[in-house]
């Protein structure tokens, strides 16, 4: 059993009489690299910034590495790296001037270490240049090169592609795949972005309204709803009317458009219908098995948990 | 803490602001220095004199130059400059972002606020101790050293050593006040995500308690209020010392600076920070 790296027991926390955080529970292990997903304002922010010893929460324990983050803040942070929201720092100052404020702040980290994050951001060639000159991409390099700078074994990152072009989107979630893959670090990501989370997690969290609706590995959760197949046929009426009479068929909006069906069937009934459809005159030029999406499945947990309340 | 106090000195000596202070002072004292050597506005006092006494020198030297600076930068420039620098050392921070990037890392937050507030005091000891340095130095070059000569129920004259130790003697109050000033101003950036708004409330206080000592009906609470002991510089220079009125003073202004710091601390540590 892997080892948990962050861990969240009942955290709450309310502004005025607004719950942002309701009772959230959840773990995240050596070497995930979990997606914290939910829409804006759902609360996932307000947990970071508790994890992180920025905000107290009303009730509930967050832990890192093991150690209590409000009764053992240092040690709690010792090694983990975080980028809270869009990244910030003194605008009078250079990049490595800002890294070594943080870095001696961060322990035992060497003086090369600076080097090394800005080399792995991609910045070593800007690093005396003040900040003031930076742009919001660089910025969001930098906030990350700050958050990897005392060597963590855990990574927070709130939103780290908010605001980057799409180059700038994909070395972000190349980079992440990178420290996860030959470093070795634990990666807790927040995001709204679906796709972004599909591409590089491997356990997410659905977080709405406070509350977690959902948790578990990418694939398993995805997988719940792999009995959707997509019928490419020559006669979509005539189809439609076949498919009528088949009462365990449950007919859905078609993905791709004209031309195609889908259908919610068991796999082992897949024949069945291909062999209708064909009695029938309908000729089938192609059977698509269609894996659901990570955007299916949280429009589908949000909206059932809008429904919900 | 020797490193967070390291890393909040160069963070102010890197900031812009931190030097408006000492520059605007240097201009002050050069044009009170070029108004005294030349209009010349003892002329017909030290004249009259002149007639009863045998004078050396001028009345209006490096020890006047000193003391006649401290009526208008006391209530003024000083507390202003004060609170611009330590107003700015948290609520700048949590205005600009930087106090969440500073909060993340494995660091106290009792460190991070007391080193900031360590620099304030520095920054405020160095402010008032350097102005009444750089003037006596100023004047001692452009007006020649001497006596104090004091119009304060009657005319007193200090001997030059016995004038310098009651202008260190006024400084070293006037930068004690200007702590408790800078602590106020520490203790409102601790809870306000605006510098200018901890700048604005702290001068606030401040003039807000000179107005209330000025009004007889608050008279119970003169002896509790800033101003009250920070007026009292003026002591120094009216002949005979009251030495148990003095530390009173100074205690009151250290109780004022311990508890706006204290305070401050524990806002900052429950603090959530949401910027």
């Amino acid at each position: 059993m892997p080892e948990v790296v962050l861990e969240t027991i009942g955290l709450t926390k309310s502004f005025r009489k607004r719950r942002a955080v309701d009772d959230l529970s959840l773990q995240v292990f050596e070497g995930d690299v979990y997606g914290f997903l939910g829409p804006n304002g759902a609360g996932k922010s307000t947990t970071i910034r508790m994890l992180t010893a920025l905000v107290r929460p009303n009730s509930g324990t967050a832990r890192l590495l093991s150690h209590d983050v409000r009764r053992e803040r240092v040690r709690a942070l010792q090694s983990v790296g975080a980028l809270v929201e869009s990244p910030t720092f003194y605008k009078y100052m250079s990049a490595r001037e800002n890294l070594k404020i943080f870095s001696r702040l961060s322990g035992n980290c060497e003086a090369r270490r600076i080097d090394q994050v800005l080399e792995i951001v991609g910045l070593l060639d800007r690093a005396n240049d003040k900040v003031k000159t930076f742009s919001h991409g660089m910025l969001q390099r930098l906030g990350i090169a700050q958050a990897l700078l005392p060597n963590p074994k855990l990574v927070i990152l709130d939103e780290p592609t908010s605001g980057l072009d799409p180059q700038g989107m994909k070395d972000v979630r190349e980079l992440i795949s990178r420290l996860a893959g030959d470093e070795k670090v634990t990666v807790f990501l927040s995001s709204h972005l679906l796709h972004e989370v599909e591409q590089v997690c491997t356990r997410v969290g659905i977080i709405n309204r406070g509350r977690l609706i959902a948790e578990g590995d990418v694939g398993r959760l995805l997988h719940c709803d792999t009995d959707l197949v997509e019928f490419v046929v020559n006669r979509v009426d005539r189809a439609l009317e076949v498919l009528d009479g088949l009462s365990w068929v449950e007919v859905q909006p078609s993905p791709s458009g004209r031309g195609s069906i889908a259908m919610s069937i068991p796999a082992e009934r897949i024949s069945e219908v291909n062999r209708a459809l064909v009695t029938a005159g309908v000729e089938v030029s192609a059977v698509i098995p269609k894996a659901g999406t990570l955007e299916d499945l949280f429009l589908e947990l949000t909206r059932e948990a809008g429904h919900a309340d | 803490m020797l490193i967070e106090l390291r890393l909040e000195l160069l963070k102010v000596l890197r900031k812009p602001r931190t030097y408006v202070g000492p520059v605007a002072m240097g201009l002050l004292i050069a044009a009170v220095l070029v108004g005294l050597k030349y209009s010349h506005p003892f002329d017909n006092v030290q004249k009259r004199l002149a007639q009863d006494f045998i004078i050396c020198g001028s009345f209006v030297n490096a020890a006047f130059l000193t003391r006649y600076l401290l009526d208008g930068i006391v209530y003024m420039f000083l507390p202003l400059f004060t609170c611009v620098v330590c107003g700015d050392l948290i609520a700048s921070e949590a205005a600009d972002g930087t106090l969440r990037t500073l909060l993340c890392r494995p660091v106290e937050r009792f460190t991070v606020a007391a080193s900031k507030y360590a620099v304030c005091v520095a920054y405020v000891l160095a402010l008032v101790l350097g102005t009444g340095l750089a003037a006596y130095l100023a004047g001692s070059v452009f007006l020649g050293r001497g006596s104090l000569v004091l119009h304060e129920e009657g005319i007193w004259i200090l001997p030059e050593h016995t004038a310098i130790e009651r202008l260190l003697a006024a400084y070293a109050l006037v930068a004690v006040g200007m702590v408790a000033v800078g602590s106020i101003s520490f203790m409102i950036s601790t809870f306000l995500s605006n510098s200018n708004g901890a700048i604005a409330v702290a001068i606030g206080v401040m003039y807000g308690s000179a107005v209330i000592g000025q009004i007889d009906y608050f008279a119970k609470l003169r002896p509790y209020l800033l101003t009250t002991h920070l007026d009292n510089w003026q002591h120094f220079f009216a002949g005979a010392l009251d030495v148990q009125l003095l530390a009173r003073s100074v205690a009151a202004l250290l109780i004022y600076s311990a508890l706006a710091f204290l305070i401050g601390i524990v806002i900052f540590e429950r603090r959530d920070i949401l910027s």
